[in-house]
Formats: structure tokens, sequence, C-alpha cells
């Protein structure tokens, strides 16, 4: 059912995004009077699910659902409709009008998406508002989650971060995205009421892509959320809200510790326990004997539980409109960046994804918060990919727009059906990279 | 062998898929199924010699 429900959201989003993407290619050609052959939603090779004939354009919804497109007249895409190029250019062909008219026309695709992420962020903040806990109300400081960035001059679990390169933190996990997508190296932290001040090279980036794990997290005190029927916890007498104290000497008031404690204990084949535990203000001693599997049987608070004090900020229209804006702007700014690694770090180049990573984005229960959310996200991204000057995307079409207002002249029709075969090359490998990596880990298990 | 399998699979999937978008834009679907074959079958050999590197 949770699968059904991922492919009914990754559907109903890239038909959303797909009709207005061609919307921004249809709408301006319409009014600059330019006949458009077809309007589809997915592709329809041999047959459509739907079609319908309206004035000189056929509208239709195909059965592969990569994508969907406008037929121009008298434009050279990735199709190569060499025969129309042969003809005589007609006045409501592409290739007549003005290069300004063609350029809006091209560009209109991406314009739409932009704009509909703009548009999807401001309402989700108009509606919604933003939940998070601020990042001075996680009143244990952080979990490092690797040994790589674990030390008396690196981070250590308790340190509060106050900044990262000189910014004030407010959310505890930007400085996961700012470690790896800005590569951030300097760090202010607040470690045993003392400032220290952190500079790392690129153990967090390394981690990130190798693990796809994130360095910081939350620290969390051991606190019972919920405790398993038939489990040595249940057995040995624990309950709900029970904060622990110590195990067997240790100091387990943080989960991190009494994991780690745990796993010694685990070690060197301890058979029995001994925990002090904290219940209504009452300290209780509790003892049992360990199975093999070393395992309590207990769920632990999490960092979004009671524990920590929420925070929910509601905006008013006028407020949700730069909201959407700044959120849309930084979705950009930060997907470049990430795209910049693949050039960058090896790691990266195996982590690019195809539809099966895209189809993750989307949770296995419907919620619609989270629906608009990604599908704002994966319009940022349908906006960047299709603008990347590569022949058969938008992005090419552009490039050799702009060539001809600067050269005054367009590059020969022979030329641009060339660069559109090597577009399309392009086009499949990325493909393959991008699906083949998907299969990849799917076999892989990784 | 299995692995192999699968990488053949999926290099015709991916042609096939390919070359169907150009059909569905009215053009022949055999010349594009060639070439994304081709393509994708040359790069699959270049990225399992610099990336995937198989044990």
């Amino acid at each position: 059912m949770g699968t059904l429900v991922i492919i009914a959201q990754l559907i109903l989003a890239l038909a959303i995004l797909v009709v207005l993407h061609e919307l921004g290619h249809f709408i301006p050609a319409k009014l600059f009077k330019i006949k458009v052959e077809k309007f589809y939603l997915f592709f329809n090779p041999w047959f459509s699910l739907f079609k319908i004939k309206k004035g000189d354009t056929e509208y239709g919804i195909g059965w592969l659902p990569l994508g969907g497109y406008v037929k121009i007249a008298g434009m050279i895409d990735e199709s190569m409709d060499t025969d129309q190029m042969k003809q005589p250019p007609k006045p409501d062909e592409f290739r007549s009008k003005p290069t300004w008219q063609r350029l809006i026309i091209m560009i209109g695709g991406v314009t739409v998406n932009i704009l509909l992420a703009f548009f999807l962020y401001a309402m989700i903040a108009y509606f919604w508002g933003k939940d998070y806990v601020k990042n001075q109300d996680y009143i244990y400081g952080i979990e490092v989650l690797t040994e790589k960035l674990e030390g008396e001059n690196l981070f250590m679990n308790g340190d509060k971060i106050l900044a990262v390169e000189g910014e004030p933190l407010d959310d505890l996990m930007q400085a996961n995205s700012k470690m790896l997508i800005n590569q951030a190296k300097n760090y202010t932290v607040e470690r045993n009421g003392e400032i220290v001040e952190i500079t790392i090279k690129e153990e967090g980036v390394d981690y990130m892509l190798e693990e796809e794990n994130i360095v910081f997290r939350p620290r969390i005190p051991s606190i019972i959320d919920s405790v398993l029927d038939r489990s040595l916890a249940n057995k040995t007498g624990l309950k709900k809200g029970d904060k622990f104290n110590t195990l067997n000497g240790e100091n387990v008031e943080m989960y991190d510790d009494f994991r780690k404690t745990i796993i010694q204990l685990k070690s060197i084949q301890t058979d029995s326990f001994e925990m002090v535990i904290n219940r209504n203000g009452e300290l209780l001693t509790l003892s049992g004997q360990f199975d093999t599997s070393y395992t309590f049987g207990f769920y632990n608070v999490n960092a979004y539980s009671d524990v920590f004090k929420k925070t929910h900020i509601s905006y008013t229209f006028g407020e949700a409109i730069p909201e959407g804006y700044r959120i849309a702007k930084k979705t950009l700014s930060d997907y470049i960046s990430q795209f910049k690694l693949i050039f960058t770090k090896k790691e990266a180049v195996k982590k690019v994804g195809g539809f099966g990573t895209i189809a993750k984005i989307f949770p296995t229960t419907w919620d619609w918060r989270t629906f608009w959310s990604r599908t704002a996200f994966l319009s940022v991204v349908l906006a960047f990919m299709n603008i990347l000057p590569i022949p058969a995307l938008d992005g090419g079409h552009v490039m050799f727009l702009l060539y001809e207002m600067i050269a005054g002249r367009p590059p020969s029709d022979k030329f641009l059906e060339k660069a559109q075969l090597f577009g399309f090359m392009i086009l499949v490998s990325l493909m393959l990279l991008a699906n083949g990596n998907d299969v990849y880990r799917w076999i892989t298990g990784n | 062998m299995l692995y192999y399998i699968g990488i053949g699979i999926l290099v015709l999937v991916i042609a096939f898929f390919m070359a169907a978008t150009q059909k569905a834009r009215g053009y022949n679907f055999w010349r594009y199924f060639i070439v994304s074959l081709v393509i994708v079958a040359s790069i699959y050999m270049m990225l399992e010699n610099l990336v995937l590197k198989p044990k």
C-alpha cells in the first residue's frame, strides 16, 4: 500500500509539473501566433490514453510518464523534424519569429517552474506555517555521529553549535546542510560554558557522501517513550517516562552514552546489570540478567518529542510571499551547490539518483503539506536541469538563441541538428547514470 | 553473470524508453533505439572502468 501511495504522489507531482512547464512554452507560443501541433502530458509512442484536437493543436495524455512535450511548428528540437525544416518558413512557424519571441517561448517552461516553486513554498508557509525546534532549545547540545569529527580540537557530544562561518545557527539541522552543501569549515561552539572555535577540513563532506548520513543530531536524554511487551525492559519493571541515571556504574543520562555502555557490556559479555533510574523524582535501583541480544526492548524519546520546546511560526499572506521567495531561492542555490559536488567529489557521482530516488522523497502516507513541499522541490530541480546549456534541453535552445542575438545570425540547421543529436546522447548518458545508480543501489542493498 | 544480465536488461530498457519518447513525437523509433543502445552501452563500459569498478 505504501508503495502505491508513493507512486501515486510521484505521478501526480510529475503531471502537475509537466503540464505547467509545457504551458510555459505553449501560452507564449499561442500569444505570438505560432502553430502548436501537439500538447502532451506524458509521452505517447504508438498510442495515446486520450487525445482531442482543438484548432491546430492535438491535446492528449500519453502512457509513458517520463515527461511531456509541446510540438511547436518550425522548431529544431530533439525530434529533429528535418522534413519540415526543408520547406520554406511559414509565418506561423517558430523559425519565422523574431529572436526575442523565441527566447520568451524557450524560457517560459523554466520560468513557470521557478514561479510555481515560489508560489507553493509561500502557500505552505501561509496555510501551515513552520514547526521546528530552535537550535537553542536543544538544551543537551549535539551528538556527533562520526569519529572522524570527534575530539578535543573537533566536536564533542554535548557541544552547542552557536554559529557556522560566523552566522548564528537557528536550526540545528542546517549545520549538516551547511557542512555538506556550502562546505562550511568554521564553527563556533559552546563547550562546558566556554566558547570554542573549530576549523575542519573536508571530513564531514566525505563522511556524509560515503555513509549517506548526517554528522550532527540533537543529543537526547535517556528517557523511555514506550516499553515493548515481553521485553527485558518490561520484565525489569521499566516504565514510560523513566529516566536513566547509571547502568553498571556508568553515567547513562544521555542516550548516546546508554548505547555506548550497552556495546561495552556486550563486548565483555557481562551477564547481569544494575541500573539507577529516576521515576517521578524518586531514584530506584533495578537489576536483572542480560539475554544474548543485549537488547532491553524500549523506545527512547526522540528529537521531536515533548522533551524539547517546539516553535511554531505563523505567516500572514503578506509575510508568506517573501518567505516563499526566500525558501525557493535557498532551495535553488543549495541544489546548484550539490550539483557542483558531482564534479568535485567522486563519491557524489554515485549518489546521483533517477526515478527511484525521486520517488523516495515522497513518504509512504499521504500528507498534503509534504506532498506540496516535495513538488515545489522537484519544480526547482526541473527548472535547473532544464536550463543547463545542453542541446535538446531548454537551456540548449536558449544558448543558441543568445548566440543568434550576439552574432546576428543563427547557427546553421545542420549544426543545430548535430547539436541536438549530441544533446540527446548526453541525456541518454545522464539517464543511465541516474537510473543505473538506483538499480545498483537496489541490487547491492546500499 | 546475473550482474551482467541485469545490466544488459537495464541498457535495453533505458534505450527503449529514450527511443519511445522520440517515437511519441512522430519520428523513427529504431533509429533512436540503436543510437540510444550504442550510447548507453558505451557509457556503461566507461562508468564500469572509471567509477563502479565491480570486484
